[in-house]
Parts: structure tokens; sequence; C-alpha cells
């Protein structure tokens, strides 16, 4: 037992310094998801090798970097706005997930089947952790509709070869439609994944993805057996963000 | 809590309400650290210029990412430079190259601030801090933490340039992280 720890505080560190692989990789993954959040060990340690990868930082003696990298931020920002409507904040959305985690006999599956019911507590242990990352960047998406209920949230995080998404209150589409994730890039949009529906209201998924390759993410309400070419924008629910 | 970090919560409090000028002034503390370390992991300017621009963009988007309760706003900014940084050059597969350029960089330990940096007095008392603790590291475990954190290679690579197991890159590695948490804690302390 204790060499297992010693295994698993191996892999916490190599993980915290961005230099595991392959199996490591893996398993490192999967201490994350499954060991992690309920060792305290396992997680004060994890914190402290975060924060020592930003303390290591200092080592480098500083170098002022040339005046455009400040005038590129400069405009950046003043072309990019803080993202108002970002839901509930990183601290939030993880309380909401972990919630989520903890009730008992958690499952997004219609059929409640153990071994899905497993899947997606993983899932939404995947989400914590994408979640805990530095830089983890949970973007709102905005419903069309004024009178559409409930959120959902678009979560990716450097490191992160996934994308999740979330959401809470998600109304059910109408018969016979299920919603469809598109993502977008260059004015093109792209069907992602299978089409799905909310279970009790939550949704979360797992998108194998690179975020960074595409600039908008949109929602849509398409009739189930179909294969749109198109996002339908029109006469039922939609939700879109920039990514 | 020290005032260096106070003064940092308080300009990442201003920064989430949208205060432009609490943002140049975070910049100002930290970009040369960033840049410093960025170039230091990419071993390109360029690369290191964009990592430093989406570092500092990233945190105006986004200033809820860093949660105050998870520790200094500091070490989870520079941690953020470090994983773009890393990212960078994996995602651009220009590693070989960096690992050519980086071969011809000075090692960390004996590295002085070149003139006319904007010079932090906080940060440099820690950066005295930091390359104390580097300096008590055995050091081959100094060497297996340099090759993953500054060069940006993974514990396999590290096994295979060193011709040693890579159960042996695993177990340096942790005993140079442990060594130097106590180190820096104890600075902590003081």
């Amino acid at each position: 037992m204790r060499e297992d720890h010693e295994r698993n505080l191996e892999l916490l560190a190599g993980y915290a310094l961005l230099a595991l692989e392959g199996q490591d990789a893996e398993e490192a993954d999967r201490l994350l998801s499954e060991h992690v959040p309920w060792c305290a060990t396992c997680r004060a340690t994890l914190a402290d090798f975060r924060a020592l990868t930003g303390e290591l930082a200092l080592a480098v003696p500083p170098v002022e970097p040339p005046d455009l990298v400040l005038a590129r931020v400069r405009r950046g920002i003043r072309d990019v706005p803080i993202r108002r409507r970002r839901g509930a904040g990183v601290a939030a959305l993880a309380a909401s997930v972990a919630a989520l985690v903890g009730m008992a006999g958690f499952s997004l599956s219609l059929g409640s089947r153990a071994t899905r019911a497993e899947q997606d507590r993983g899932t939404a242990l995947e989400v914590l952790n994408a979640m805990q990352e530095p830089g983890a960047d949970p973007v709102a998406l905005e419903a069309t509709s004024e009178t559409t209920p409930g959120g959902l949230v678009e979560i990716s995080s450097p490191g992160f070869e996934h994308m999740y998404l979330y959401g809470d209150e998600v109304p059910t589409p109408a018969p016979g439609n299920a919603y469809q994730l598109w993502l977008g890039g260059g004015g093109t949009f792209t069907p992602f994944g299978e089409p799905f529906a909310p279970v009790g209201g939550v949704v979360l998924l797992r998108l194998t993805v690179d975020p960074s390759r595409y600039d908008e993410i949109l929602i849509t309400e398409e009739a189930l057996g179909t294969t749109p070419g198109m996002p339908t924008l029109e006469g039922g629910h939609t939700w879109r963000a920039s990514i | 809590m020290k005032d260096s970090d106070r003064l940092d919560l308080e300009l990442h409090r201003r920064v989430s309400a949208g205060d432009r000028g609490a943002f140049e002034e975070l910049f100002r503390r930290y970009a040369g650290a960033a840049y410093g370390l960025a170039r230091r992991v990419t071993a390109q300017e360029a690369l290191a210029q964009e990592v430093v621009q989406d570092a500092f963009l990233a945190l105006w988007r986004a200033p809820e990412a860093y949660d105050p309760s998870r520790g200094t706003f500091r070490s989870f900014f520079l941690s953020l430079v470090h994983h773009r940084a890393v990212d960078t050059v994996r995602r651009e597969d220009r590693l070989r190259k960096r690992t050519e350029r980086a071969s011809n960089l000075e090692p960390v330990l004996g590295e002085d601030v070149a003139e006319g940096v904007v010079r932090e007095a906080d940060l440099d008392l820690r950066r005295k801090e930091v390359l104390a603790a580097l300096e008590i590291l055995p050091p081959e475990q100094r060497q297996v933490l340099e090759m993953a954190y500054f060069g940006g290679s993974t514990q396999a690579r590290i096994a295979e340039d060193l011709g040693i197991p890579i159960g042996t890159v695993k177990t340096r590695t942790l005993a140079a992280m442990r060594k130097l948490r106590k180190a820096l804690e104890r600075e902590d302390e003081t």
C-alpha cells in the first residue's frame, strides 16, 4: 500500500511538470479521476507540486519582452473584453459538478446501468480535474432565446485534450428531436459527436477535440435520425459561444 | 500573507472588475519573469512572445480562473505560463530544434539578471530563495528536474537522453520536488 502511494506521488510529480507520456499519462489520468479527489494527501501534494511549477519560473532571470508584446496585449484586451456571462465562475461550477458526483446513484444514462453510471461519474470527475488546472477556462454558452431556461458551460483547460460540456436545468428537446453540437471555424460549422438529450436536466459530455482549432461552439435542436448539413437556428432551443 | 501577495490579490480583484490599469500593473510585475521562462522553455523568441501574450490575454479574459484559496497569484500565473510554453513547443513539434538550441543555454544556476530589466524587489528575493533551494538538490536530481521543467522534456525522453531507467528519473524527480517543497516552505515560514 505504501509503495502504491509512492508510485502515485511519482506520477503526480511528473504530471505537475507536464513530463508524462504514454502509459504514465494514462495512469495519471486514472489517478486524478479515481483516487486524488478522495485522498487528502494526494490532493495536498498535487497542490504543492503545482505551486512549485509556478515558483520554479523565478529561477530563470527575468527578461523584459519587446515593447510589441505589451502593444499586442493592449490591442487584445481592447478587442476582447472580459466575458461577463460566464456562469458562476470556476469555484461555483466545480461545486456544482462535485455535487453531481456525490449524488447517490448519479447517472446520465436512461437505463441507469452500473457501467454507464460509473462512466458518467468518471466524466464528472474529469471535469473537476480540468477545472482545477491553471488556466481552466469555462465559457458560458448564451441561449439565443431569452425564454430558454437553464445554462450550458464549455470547459477546456491547457494540457487537456478534451473539451467538456456541462449543463444544468437544460430543457428537454421537442418530441422526435435531440440536441446537436457544432464547432465552428472560419465561418463554417461542423456537427460534432452524437445527438444528445439532457437527463433530469443535466448534460455532461466529453469531447475528444483540440479546442484551439475552433473559435465557436453552437448547440441546436435537430430532428432525430437526420444528418443536418447546416445547423437549424429556428424553431428550437439554441446556444452559442465564442471559444 | 506577504505584502507582495496581498498586492497581487488586490490587482487581481481589480482586473476581475475590468480595471485595465491594474492589468497593466500585473503585466509590469510579471512580464519579465514570464518572458524569461517562456524563452527558456521554447528557446525561440517569437514563440516566447506568443506564450506571454496568450497568458496575459487569458488572464484578462478569464480572471476567475485564479482561485485565491488555492495559492498565490504568482504561482498560478507563472504555472500558467509554463503550461502554455510546454504546450506550445509540443504542439509546434519544434522540440528537436528547441533541444538543439537549449543545449547551448547556460544552466539556470549562475545566470544573472540582465541590466535594464524592471526588477521587483519581492520577486528578486523569491528568486534568490528558489535558486538557493535548487542548489541544495543533489546534481542528479537537479538535472532531471531542469530537463523536465526548463527543457520541456518528458520523463521517457530524459531517461533516453541520460541513458538511465525511467524509474530512476521518476524517483529523482519526486525526491527533487519534495526537497524543493520543504526548502521553500521553510523560507515561507521565516
